[in-house]
């Protein structure tokens, strides 16, 4: 397996830089990569993180799932970008420093684009076009605490399903589908994706260790799942949710601090119930009920902190379509 | 009654505005939104801040709670409330003010013909800060730290206390968390605004209190205790009646000189140490790896022993700061045998 200078034979693991590019300064345009390739033949699972500069928290686990892997026992090819967004990471900033692009609204990026643009159309070109899997992983960044999976309901939406059931992540979300992402791109062309939300500043000082086991667990349950490694799906959640979301609550009319009610994530809620407030950040005045607009299920995801960042999500509501007991399907 | 600059509350009236300040080359205005509760009698007055280093807004969510709930017709002397100093930071969510790379929190007394923040310090110095007999500075964690302690100015000579120290102690303990700490001369940079409101007589304290990393679990008990703690005050203050409520008997006070720094290498930061730990010099407080190797790439030893105050960033990425302090117990104060009222001429 190659990709770019990156290269592993049969049974090994390899680590490098895939460049695509250079800045007009001369810095590098590149993605930090993994690969281990198993003992024998497989599927290829490509997991991703970093699309954001500050969705930083996964790789703080990535590259020890890296040393724990035995190639010897392992089937098929594993890619594992860390962080994919070096440039953002390196200056504290979602979009990417060299040409200010989010690289997950890029689509499979553009042959003639910015470097940013080359950079994620040569990636998805040699990488994500040879992967039967694709594994992309968020986190709430400082303004958000997540813990759901989402899958779209175009492509091989049944694959994709099956795999976001098996990664122990409680809440599995049908989402609406068509975005600029490149998870998206890859649903398109057949791949099996998942997009896993786990995590979130908010949630770092309380939860970080059972956040990043959850990261672990979701990679490793992945590989289960599609027959690269050869022991049974770990999971310490008894159900799973699955839920077809229908409503994605944005910020609306009102800006100061925003509150959104945590206690109702993993409730049902009728239309019409308050879900949060924005209230005036100097007089106090509540500005806003946000009203949930219709009857659904409420997501374990969204925005936390009183100040997000405008286009932060602040609820998922859906309806809640399907609820597997775990232990007795394992 | 009471006047701040522009503004003007009567007796037993609650009067919100914006306090005129100063205004950039493109015309935005950084008027300071202002409170005014002037009490049905006479009495001290109170200042309570939020939000002067803009991201720290777990203060200015408490003072919103505070203002709701307070009748001025109830109250003895004057209440100030400013739920944000520094409007452009917390626009953005940051420390300092862009405009003009200031942080207004340094720059008191200010200066009337300076930048924008020097003159926005200046005004606000003089026409409120002067005012107050308490001073109660919110500030937090930001998006990247959790803390919970009361931070005050180091005393020139315990054994022998001004008369601001005598009721700044009182102040401390009287807010009700259980620890509090005081940087001694040199843990950190020279700052001149906490001596310019010294000189004026009005008595300080700092709550490093919440921070984004904590909000999720912690955010709600936050908020509450720190009106608690403006309640608290007023009550020592005797601008209301009643009992004093708090974490718990006692208030451990830390001497906190010992800084941990991040090295000259930079990776992702793990902090290693939770709030309590007693730490040997050497130990080590927190690590750097690389991001996409996981590579240890340096430690984080602690210089000297200490117990880890209640304080200090855990988001994996740090400017050039420091990320954790230390401190030895200087007293424990106990709230059962203090007198904790505080009382102006």
């Amino acid at each position: 397996m190659k990709i770019g200078t990156i290269e592993a034979k049969q049974g090994e693991k390899s680590y490098g830089f895939y460049q695509t590019g250079e800045t007009r300064g001369h810095f590098p345009v590149h993605i930090p990569m993994h690969i281990v390739v198993g003992a024998t033949d497989g599927p290829m699972l490509v997991v991703q993180s970093g699309m954001s500069g500050l969705e930083i928290e996964p790789s703080l686990i990535l590259p020890q799932i890296i040393n724990e892997l035995d190639p010897s026992t392992m089937s098929g090819t594993l890619v594992i970008v860390p962080l994919m967004n070096t440039s953002g990471f390196e200056f504290t900033q979602i979009n990417t420093a060299w040409d200010d692009k989010h690289l997950n609204q890029l689509g499979r990026g553009k042959s003639d684009g910015t470097v940013s643009e080359q950079m994620i159309y040569q990636y998805y070109n040699e990488v994500i076009s040879q992967a039967d899997a694709l594994l992309d992983i968020h986190s709430g960044a400082q303004w958000s605490y997540h813990q759901y999976a989402q899958v779209s309901s175009s492509g091989e939406a049944e694959k994709s399903k099956a795999m976001a059931m098996s990664l122990g992540i409680s809440h599995v979300v049908i989402g609406q589908g068509d975005d600029q992402s490149m998870a998206y791109e890859a649903t398109k062309d057949g791949k099996t994706v998942v997009s896993a939300y786990i995590g979130g500043g908010p949630g770092l000082r309380d939860y970080r260790d059972q956040d990043l086991g959850c990261v672990r667990n979701a990679i490793l349950n992945a590989m289960r799942h599609l027959g690269m490694l050869h022991s049974p799906i770990e999971s310490d959640i008894e159900k799973v949710l699955v839920i077809q979301e229908h409503t994605v609550i944005m910020p609306t009319g009102e800006r100061g601090f925003t509150f959104i009610d945590k206690n109702k994530r993993g409730t049902h809620v009728k239309a019409g119930e308050q879900l949060g407030y924005v209230r005036h950040p100097f007089s106090g005045e509540v500005l806003e009920n946000i009203l949930a607009p219709k009857d659904g299920f409420m997501v374990h995801g969204g925005a936390s902190w009183p100040m997000p960042l405008e286009d932060t999500v602040l609820a998922i509501l859906g309806d809640l379509i399907e609820e597997v007991d775990i232990r007795s399907e394992s | 009654m009471l006047k701040v600059g522009n503004l003007e509350a009567k007796s037993g009236e609650h009067v919100f505005g914006y306090l005129e300040t100063a205004r950039s080359r493109s015309g935005l205005n950084f008027d300071i939104p202002v409170h005014l509760f002037a009490g049905a009698e006479p009495g001290p007055t109170l200042l309570v801040q939020g939000a002067i280093h803009g991201g720290e807004i777990i203060g200015s969510i408490a003072i919103l709670n505070f203002v709701g709930n307070l009748d001025p017709t109830k109250i003895k002397g004057n209440v100030i409330a400013v739920p944000v100093v520094n409007r452009a930071g917390f626009e953005l969510g940051e420390r300092g003010s862009r405009v003009d790379n200031k942080d207004i929190s340094r720059l008191f007394p200010g200066k009337k013909d300076g930048s924008v923040s020097d003159q926005i310090a200046y005004v606000y110095f003089n026409e409120v800060i002067k005012q107050a007999d308490i001073m109660i500075d919110f500030h937090a964690g930001g998006q990247t730290a959790y803390e919970r302690y009361v931070l005050f100015g180091s005393e020139k000579d315990p054994n022998n206390l001004t008369e601001i120290e005598k009721k700044r102690r009182k102040l401390v303990v009287a807010f009700g968390l259980d620890q509090a700490a005081f940087f001694p001369p040199g843990t950190f940079g020279a700052n001149q605004s906490k001596s310019a409101i010294e000189d004026a007589g009005t008595v300080q304290i700092t709550l490093e209190f919440g921070g984004g990393t904590g909000w999720y679990k912690n955010g709600d008990d936050n908020v509450r205790d720190a009106e608690r703690g403006m309640w608290n005050v007023m009550k020592s203050m005797g601008m209301i009646e009643g009992d004093l409520e708090s974490d718990g008997p006692l208030c451990t006070v830390y001497n906190a000189g010992v800084v941990i720094w991040k090295p000259a290498t930079d990776g992702l930061f793990i902090r290693m140490r939770k709030f309590g730990d007693e730490l040997k010099a050497g130990d080590v407080y927190g690590k750097l790896v690389d991001p996409y190797t996981g590579e240890l790439l340096a430690e984080m030893p602690t210089p000297q022993d200490g117990i880890v105050i209640p304080s200090g960033q855990e988001w994996p990425t740090i400017g050039a700061t420091s990320v954790g302090i230390l401190g030895t117990i200087d007293r424990v104060d106990d709230r059962r045998t203090m007198d904790l009222s505080l009382t102006f001429d």
